[in-house]
């Protein structure tokens, strides 16, 4: 680091005190009025913890984080023993609605309590989010209400949240979890997108978080690609740009063509994220005209 | 901000026991670097206060469902959400340009020791918010206002900002050496 750097720095943090960065907030005023608004008691004077509530706090803790696993494997063990395991055989296809879909779900917190790596945690997210989207599905072919579809389509969004939580855990494997995920979420886009009977207003929440999804994907795996420069992300990143353009091609035609010239330029340079920065960008710009 | 197994331990009360002074314990911590955060982003003072408002809301719907392990590191990425949604709904009014002419890799010339006084002197307040605001992305800009303004370390960035603390360090590194670059580029 040069002198012309350090000065940098500091001028930086005299940043500080200045009216432009929050100095002259008032924070405190803010945030009482901001609690307040949400219904608490800010005024109220300052919270102490008794003995007794510590206990009860990690005595809960204990309870959870160390009893929970131990009763989940043994629940499964008996399953086995006394075979019951049928019952769980059979919830594997159970739909929201049905008397053994509860049964289908507690096998599946006890599968995620005993999943030994952050790797195979990963994995059966991946692998429940699917589920999700093949009852959300089926339960639209099934001439369901449209609340029983709605409150389906929640299950899945949640299950992409789980997904989305994880691929924003640090960790060796997040850029191979990062590919699988972007694999998997092209094939629910195309799931949602080619099944007619789900309502529209479904099809619009189920998309964005999809969308949302992707973009993360794209994000770990360029930073990825930017520390490691290697061509195994290369080609991901490539494939993904290719897939973006294709999209606004199609959707956006003559129009597009100028923002798609500048990312393939950036692209060949090398500066993925910036080529993607430029496709967004046009995008944002399109959908406002658009509305 | 608090220790790690106070912080844990506070969290466990809000989730299980939808305990309110502990959201408040929690939260007292993060409000200034919260909202000067928001207020760095956003216009004005009204869409902070509201901004803050709907971030807690949020916190506090998550806090009481969902397990978290980080508090800030949740804080921030609810907060950017917020800012996310709020230029959503103002369809770009407050749209930041994308800069590009600084975003190029490339070393940084050695100078005479006069050039560099020369470009020392360029450097005060007005220079950096000006510069600041000319940086490519919102991730060099947050992670220099996190780093040098907020004071936070490495670890702690990389979670507000879901990455890795090395990638995080790179970050850091290429976003001041593209301040490092308009200092020349200006003169």
């Amino acid at each position: 680091m040069d002198q012309v750097e350090k000065k940098i720095i500091e001028t930086l943090k005299s940043l500080r005190n200045d009216p432009d960065f929050g100095a002259s907030l008032d924070v405190a005023g803010i945030h009482r009025r901001a609690m307040i608004r949400n219904g608490f008691h800010p005024d109220a004077t300052k919270v102490t913890y008794t003995l007794r509530d510590y206990l009860e706090t990690y005595l809960w803790q204990f309870t959870h984080t160390m009893l929970k696993p131990m009763a989940a494997t043994l629940a499964v063990f008996l399953f086995s023993v006394v075979g019951s395991v049928s019952v769980v055989g059979a919830s594997a296809q159970a739909l929201p609605g049905d008397t053994l879909y509860p049964v289908k779900l507690t096998v599946e917190k006890v599968q995620l309590s005993l999943a030994l790596s952050d790797q195979s945690r990963a994995d059966l997210r991946v692998e429940f989010a699917g589920r999700r989207l093949e009852e959300m599905v089926a339960l639209a072919a099934n001439v369901s209400t449209p609340q029983s579809v709605q409150l389906a389509a929640d299950r899945f969004k949640t299950e992409v949240n789980n997904i989305q939580v994880e691929l924003s855990t640090d960790g060796d494997l997040q850029k191979e979890f990062a590919k699988t995920v972007g694999r998997k979420v092209e094939v629910y886009s195309s799931t949602v997108a080619t099944t007619n009977e789900l309502p529209e207003e479904v099809v619009g929440q189920v998309e964005e978080v999809l969308e949302e999804t992707k973009e993360q994907v794209v994000e770990v795996i360029i930073t990825a690609h930017e520390e490691e420069q290697d061509e195994a992300t290369a080609h991901e990143l490539d494939e993904a740009l290719s897939k973006e353009v294709q999209d606004l091609d199609v959707l956006y035609g003559e129009d597009a063509y100028a923002a798609i010239a500048t990312a393939e330029a950036l692209r060949a340079e090398g500066l993925y994220r910036r080529a993607f920065q430029v496709l967004k960008d046009f995008r944002f710009e399109a959908e406002l005209q658009l509305e | 901000m608090p220790g790690e197994n106070r912080e844990k331990f506070l969290l466990v009360r809000i989730r299980v026991f939808k305990d309110e002074g502990a959201f408040e314990t929690l939260l007292n911590d993060y409000a200034a670097p919260l909202q000067r955060f928001l207020y760095s982003k956003l216009p004005n003072r009204a869409d902070v206060e509201d901004a803050y408002s709907t971030l807690i809301m949020k916190l506090w719907e998550y806090g009481t469902t969902t397990p978290i392990q980080h508090f800030s590191g949740l804080a921030y990425t609810i907060a950017r959400r917020v800012v996310a949604q709020y230029y959503k709904d103002h369809e770009g009014v407050h749209h930041v340009p994308i800069a590009d002419e600084y975003d190029e890799e490339g070393g940084v010339a050695i100078q005479s020791k006069e050039t560099v006084e020369k470009l020392e002197a360029k450097i005060d307040i007005g220079w950096v918010k000006d510069a600041l605001k000319k940086l490519p992305n919102e991730d060099d800009r947050e992670v220099i206002i996190l780093r040098f303004l907020e004071g936070y370390g490495i670890k702690e960035i990389a979670k507000y900002l879901g990455k890795t603390p090395n990638a995080t360090s790179i970050l850091l590194n290429r976003a001041l050496k593209k301040l490092r670059r308009m200092v020349q580029t200006d003169t």
